[in-house]
């Protein structure tokens, strides 16, 4: 899409400005997190892979080298038992769906850790951003997401002016030593090609709180049974889901804050949201919204198109703004609610982690249990199994 | 690179042993080969009979007299960054208009710097070096084309600047000669009154004649005024092409777009309008019944009171405002469709 008919799709100059006039839009798309932080669904899927991509080929290097290493400790016990110590059954490499699934787990846990050193919402959510974005471009078998996750945070903090020393931030943390973060910190900011602004949906949503105000309440209310005090237990709603769902999900690599803050609104009262949008984008106020396709169906949209080009184009291009706006807000609160792991699965998960990072324990082990037998009773073998 | 040593011995010539007590006006130089400080006289001494080894122990480098320069920076480390800086600046000397987009030149300027970087802190050096003479043999003509360039830029500024200044002595001149012609005239003209005087006999036609004389005089003086002005726009004509030109110059110069960091003017028109918030003090300390028609945030309400917060310069209205712009930056950006692959997109 050009800039031009972006223009004329926000309905505003139709023919060709003498300047070139940068509209807030345009500012966003020259942000980092619109440059090199946004994707589009199938691209994150893919950028997801790759990493898992490097990560399997690390971990299975990492791998090999223990196994030969083993091999040639103790030639005897690999002779004898070829079938349990078969290369290609010792340990099961993770794959993107899952590690996604364990980074998930992961940002609960910082949001517990930002908790617990009682840090602002914007920390936290700078600290799961950073996190994530560290993990679409390394895996999690190369690096454990424990030390990663300590150190997001403490990045965090210091890139959202909340500072708190190396020392008294270990000091309130159990078995994490100084250098195992501040080892990483660089790591991570190369990892994010040292882009630390993160734009969150908070303040958006704050805006829209107020903007809500001054188009439904004044000069005169819009809804009868709407007052400030719905609106700012609305408000208070949102936020709530933009802290249950959002933060956690990846929906702040595939919209953006405004339009994040605009589905949680969404999500908690349909009707208000759907009148304040009318109110907003639109001069004729009788279109029915609710009308609009769930899906991003083509023929529904080439219907939608013809429709709307028979309309005075003024009000088709609002038309046509409001009604992509609405469907990527509800694309949004879908992609918002995905399915939290159970904590068996991201405890398993976990452990093939550790047996990645370290197969050199894990072959070690199945070495000593299988060289068990011969020389002790048989009690060993059967807890083992 | 030479080790700091106390002041005194800053001071003295380590070759020599002279030391700037004894003798103010010594001066120290150093040779960029090693940037070892000896004084002037020893430099004299050691090195006019041609090239000679540094006479610093354990360093043998063999200098050349003319290279020695008088050092301008107290710390040796930036004395030799900068002539590194300036050698490879006179090898690697495009500028930014010859380069499509800003991107493009930031990305030069970055391997510049790097080349700096490795040949001033002996990474690869030889390396380096090599591949700066590698460029410098390779893109021989486009330098010295370049440096025509910006020499002509610089001579075009000269050149005006000289024919101002011509200009400026021949309106002298032609006003010293027209001075001198005057006074002559006037000298004639006395002395042709003297005659007629004297050859006149009537005594009262003598005041007649002076004030005719007069007249005749002022009359010249004036037209002697139009030619000298009429000679000086002659000559400021003469010099007018570099004069016209320049002035041409200013007036595109001002006709294209001022330089924006966005490549345009930003979009001043808001995506909502401000609601009248309360500004007075009065208001602000009874906020509660005087934000009817305004925004209602029991929060901010509580924090417009403070004092503290008043006196420390922070208003109610900067956050709204700043909360209603971030709501509206980015909403009309549509990622999924603006990240596709073009291949889709002609789909």
């Amino acid at each position: 899409m050009t800039e031009q008919e972006k223009e004329s799709e926000n309905g505003r100059t139709e023919e060709v400005p003498k300047k070139q006039y940068i509209s807030n839009d345009d500012l966003y798309r020259r942000s980092s997190q619109f440059e090199l932080w946004s994707f589009t669904q199938e691209s994150l899927e893919a950028k997801k892979k790759q990493a898992n991509e490097i990560g399997r080929r690390i971990a299975k290097q990492r791998f090999d080298e223990a196994y030969n290493k083993l091999k040639q400790e103790n030639p005897t016990i690999f002779e004898i038992h070829k079938q349990e110590l078969d290369a290609n059954n010792l340990i099961t490499l993770l794959s993107h769906e899952e590690e996604t699934k364990f980074i998930h787990a992961y940002c609960q846990n910082i949001v517990q850790t930002a908790d617990y050193f009682r840090m602002p919402t914007q920390v936290k959510l700078t600290a799961i951003s950073l996190f994530k974005k560290f993990y679409l471009e390394n895996s999690i078998m190369e690096y454990h997401p424990k030390n990663i996750m300590y150190t997001s945070v403490f990045l965090a903090a210091k890139s959202e002016n909340y500072f708190i020393t190396i020392e008294s931030f270990i000091s309130r943390l159990k078995d994490v030593k100084q250098e195992d973060i501040l080892d990483l910190e660089f790591k991570i900011l190369e990892s994010l090609k040292f882009t630390l602004l993160v734009h969150h949906a908070f303040r958006p949503l704050y805006g829209f709180f107020l903007d809500f105000q001054a188009i439904l309440l004044h000069p005169s209310p819009v809804m009868y049974d709407v007052s400030i005090d719905t609106l700012g237990s609305l408000y208070d709603r949102a936020k709530k889901w933009l802290n249950e769902y959002a933060i956690l999900s990846d929906v702040a690599f595939l919209f953006t804050p405004p339009q994040i803050a605009l589905a949680a609104m969404y999500a908690i009262d349909r009707r208000i949201t759907e009148r304040y949008l009318k109110e907003k984008f639109l001069d004729d106020h009788t279109v029915n919204l609710e009308s609009i396709p769930e899906h991003n169906d083509d023929v529904k949209e080439e219907d939608k198109d013809n429709e709307a080009l028979k309309a005075s184009n003024e009000s088709s291009n609002q038309r046509e703004y409001c009604i992509t706006l609405i469907r990527t807000i509800r694309k949004c609160i879908k992609l918002s609610k995905l399915d939290n792991p159970t904590p068996e699965e991201s405890k398993e998960i976990g452990k093939r982690c550790k047996a990645a990072l370290n197969p050199d324990k894990v072959i070690e082990r199945r070495v000593k249990k299988l060289a068990a037998p011969t020389t002790t009773t048989t009690n060993t073998t059967t807890t083992t199994t | 690179m030479v080790i700091l040593e106390d002041d005194r011995s800053q001071d003295m010539c380590p070759i020599c042993k002279t030391d700037k007590y004894l003798s103010p006006n010594m001066n120290f130089l150093v040779n960029p080969e090693c940037y070892h400080r000896i004084c002037e006289s020893c430099v004299d001494r050691i090195f006019s009979l041609g090239p000679a080894p540094c006479p610093y122990q354990n360093c043998g480098k063999i200098l050349r007299k003319n290279k020695f320069k008088q050092q301008i920076f107290d710390d040796l480390a930036i004395e030799r960054e900068i002539d590194i800086r300036k050698k490879v600046g006179a090898i690697y000397n495009k500028t930014e208009e010859d380069f499509e987009d800003l991107k493009e030149y930031n990305k030069y300027l970055e391997t510049i710097e790097e080349i700096i970087f490795k040949l001033n802190n002996g990474e690869d050096r030889e390396k380096t070096e090599a591949e700066l003479y590698k460029y410098e043999q390779e893109h021989k003509l486009e330098i010295l084309e370049k440096n025509i360039r910006e020499s002509q830029k610089n001579a075009d500024a000269h050149k005006y600047k000289e024919a101002m200044e011509r200009l400026k002595q021949e309106k002298l001149k032609v006003e010293k000669q027209h001075e001198l012609e005057d006074l002559e005239y006037q000298k004639q003209q006395q002395q042709e009154l003297l005659d007629v005087l004297a050859s006149s006999n009537s005594t009262a036609s003598a005041q007649e004649i002076i004030k005719k004389q007069r007249a005749n005089a002022s009359k010249r003086a004036t037209l002697r005024k139009e030619q000298l002005q009429q000679i000086n726009s002659q000559l400021e004509n003469q010099f007018n092409p570099i004069y016209q030109q320049k002035l041409l110059e200013q007036q595109l110069a001002a006709s294209k777009v001022p330089f924006t960091p966005f490549q345009g003017d930003r979009d001043l028109h808001k995506q909502y309008s401000l609601l009248p918030i309360p500004t007075e003090i009065d208001k602000l300390m009874d906020i509660e019944h005087h934000i009817s028609d305004s925004y209602n945030d029991p929060y901010l309400n509580k924090l417009a009171k403070s004092k503290e917060y008043l006196g420390a310069g922070w208003r109610l209205t900067t956050v709204y405002e700043r909360a209603l712009d971030e709501a509206f930056i980015g909403l009309g950006c549509i990622i999924d469709q603006e990240k596709r692959p073009q291949k889709v997109d002609a789909v």
